[in-house]
């Protein structure tokens, strides 16, 4: 009880460090605004300035303060026997919409071998769920399961079905299950389709959530893998390397209100099924129907119900795949923002952790703080049109002039506050890398660092992009338009320019328009406005070179280095089953050539 | 059958063999999802009245409980 308290005096204690040291960095970028623009007399626009780069900075230092609270701790495994007998049945859901079912069934034959490689007697199921659309996909999906269950021997212990009506998306397709067959299952572990999960991960999971019967959900840190683009690696790269401090961090500070990502996590069935009926919101999409990002809600009424949500950072063996190039990265994002944005109409439910609302506030900033750097950006351009001119002759017939003093030196050390935020929490993660010798897994220090320097350059080249596209999913969400629900391109993700242009020209005309505007009314911030501005008029190339595939040594992951078992697994499951699909095409087309020739014969 | 959960039929086929049936025999068949319903209560996420509106209701006292008879 004693040893609960002090841990809960800890948890806000750094919660309140967390949020200080985020104000004062907010509050120090707004004061030095302040004084850079007192130096021609401060206007309404200059305070309306200052507001948004407290916004901004306070955003950007709290992202940088849970990385830096994450660098000083080590993810440690809680109390559990590793090794201890497993009572409880498990399901391993994987819902399905529209996917190549060669390639996702082949990740559950993957994960079947490697949960048998253990030797575990644990009573672990498969169940794919699926709500496919397209009636070719779907039959493809009935061939290959019934290839699946052959293979694996999986009679009584694999099944599937396919949903007549696909309601409530994802959250609808897994709730579906539990009403039918929840009472079958003690755990569930929720996949996506492109998860894969170590056989070792799966039972230790369920070794952790049977050890803790307070425990409602568990959720992994799933890594990125088999990423072949450029921005595809360095997204991979980011979440190898980077994630897990910043995941740490957070782990460090939600308590027992921890995250659910939606996959590579396990519920406690009957929690879950107590707590997570989601009812559909008032009113239309995009605000009001079914509660697209589903997850973050299910992780606060889980909470809410007394159930303890947490992220284990130490267990790996998690992976997932991403998007390979820009393009299907922002239709992803657009997806999430609505899914975010409409978690406004549920941060005031009754009885929610004050925490799990905190979670849906970030959520919605994720997505709004674009907006608060745009409004700086549009702002400073206008300020020198509603400036009044300069009086260099204050004092009546006092023939001196008289130069205002410069505050130049102020917007410089503000930029490079902004960029320390920016910066400094990656090189940090960098540095401890290569002196723990985590950076050896990562081809070396040497390597390490080369990458880090290499994302970074990267990811300010594309920030300006990816700022418009969540700039415009934000507006289209606020004026009322559904995203719907795309099926998620997987696979290859190079990207034509003819392609690249077409998503992007409005990005080039904008940033054009930006530049001249810049140029003829705030020439002094022309240069301060390239790097935001080149790179909108450069879209098209910037989509096309970043989609196009990394050969390079830089942004590789431990899991290029060696292969995780259960991928490698997974690439022979495919590859056998690829030839086999292949062959079988043969015999057919051979078959039907035969018989043509024994009808003309 | 764990210790947990209670014994379901649809499990117990363990023994059966899949190679001589089609995929939709087999969906159909023994490996279509377990019968075993548990309830899922749909939870209250909003609030019935919004922000403002509940900020306009706080605003103005309720209207007294109108005494009962006799009294």
């Amino acid at each position: 009880m004693a040893s609960r308290l002090i841990s809960r005096v800890g948890l806000y204690a750094l919660r309140a460090l967390a949020l200080t040291l985020s104000l004062v960095a907010g509050g120090g970028a707004f004061v030095l605004f302040l004084q850079f623009g007192a130096a021609d007399g401060i206007d309404t626009l200059d305070i309306a300035r200052a507001l948004l780069i407290l916004i901004s900075t306070l955003w950007l230092a709290w992202g940088a303060v849970q990385a830096l609270i994450g660098l000083t701790s080590a993810a440690r495994p809680p109390a559990y026997d590793p090794h201890g007998p497993i009572r409880g049945r498990t399901v391993v859901l994987v819902p399905v919409y529209n996917e190549d079912p060669l390639v996702t069934f082949a990740r559950i034959a993957a994960m079947d071998a490697s949960l048998a490689a253990t030797g575990d007697p644990a009573e672990v199921h498969f169940a794919i769920l699926s709500d496919t659309r397209n009636d070719l996909i779907a039959a493809r999906e009935k061939q290959v399961f019934a290839q699946l269950v052959a293979e694996r021997n999986g009679v009584g212990r694999f099944f599937y079905r396919r949903r007549e009506q696909n309601t409530g998306k994802k959250a609808g397709n897994i709730e579906d299950f539990i009403t039918r067959s929840g009472a079958a299952y003690d755990y569930a572990v929720i996949l996506d389709a492109d998860s894969l999960m170590e056989g070792h991960t799966i039972l230790q999971m369920i070794r952790r959530i049977e050890a803790e019967p307070r425990l409602g959900l568990l959720q992994t840190l799933p890594k990125v893998i088999r990423a072949r683009s450029r921005f595809g690696r360095a997204m991979q790269f980011s979440a190898s390397f980077f994630s897990p401090i910043f995941a740490r961090g957070l782990a460090m500070m939600q308590g027992d209100t921890g995250p659910f990502w939606g996959h590579n996590a396990i519920v406690r069935v009957r929690a879950f099924a107590e707590s997570c009926g989601l009812p559909a919101l008032k009113g239309k999409p995009p605000f009001g129907g079914h509660v697209l990002s589903h997850d973050y809600v299910e992780a606060a009424l889980l909470a809410r119900a007394g159930w303890i949500v947490r992220l284990d950072d130490d267990l790996g063996g998690s992976y997932e795949e991403g998007p390979e190039n820009i393009v299907d990265h922002a239709k992803r994002d657009r997806r999430w923002c609505q899914g975010n944005l409409q978690h406004g109409r549920i941060i005031g439910a009754p009885g929610l952790k004050p925490w799990s609302r905190f979670v849906f506030a970030q959520g919605i900033m994720a997505y709004i703080a674009p907006l608060f750097w745009l409004g700086f950006i549009l702002a400073s351009i206008a300020a020198p049109l509603l400036a009044p001119k300069p009086d260099y002759f204050p004092i009546p017939d006092w023939p001196i002039p008289y130069f205002p003093p410069s505050a130049a030196s102020k917007a410089i050390g503000l930029a490079i506050g902004i960029f320390g935020l920016l910066l400094l929490p990656k090189i940090l993660i960098a540095a401890r890398a290569a002196l723990s010798g985590e950076a050896r897994r990562f081809g070396g220090a040497g390597i390490a660092f080369a990458s880090t320097f290499a994302e970074l350059l990267l990811s300010s080249l594309t920030a300006p992009v990816l700022l418009m596209y969540s700039t415009r999913s934000v507006l289209q969400v606020l004026l009322g338009r559904d995203g719907g629900w795309p099926t998620n391109n997987r696979g290859d993700g190079t990207l034509s320019l003819k392609d690249s242009f077409a998503a992007s020209h409005w990005i080039v005309t904008i940033g054009l328009i930006g530049l001249m505007a810049t140029w003829t009314f705030a020439p002094g911030l022309f240069l301060w406005l390239l790097p935001v501005g080149v790179p909108m008029v450069l879209a098209p190339l910037i989509l096309v070179w970043s989609s196009r595939p990394s050969r390079s040594r830089l942004m590789g992951v431990p899991a290029e280095y060696a292969k995780p078992a259960v991928v490698a697994l997974h690439d022979a499951v495919l590859d056998r089953w690829a030839l086999d699909a292949e062959r079988a095409e043969a015999d057919a087309s051979g078959q039907i050539s035969q018989g043509s020739v024994a009808q003309n014969g | 059958m764990s210790a947990h959960t209670p014994h379901i039929t649809a499990l117990a086929s363990e023994h059966v063999s899949g190679e001589a049936l089609t995929a939709d025999a087999l969906i159909a068949g023994p490996c279509a999802l377990p019968t075993a319903p548990l309830a899922m209560p749909p939870q209250t996420i909003e609030h019935e009245l919004g922000f403002f509106r509940r900020l306009l209701a706080s605003l103005h006292p309720q209207a007294a409980p109108s005494p009962g008879p006799g009294l």
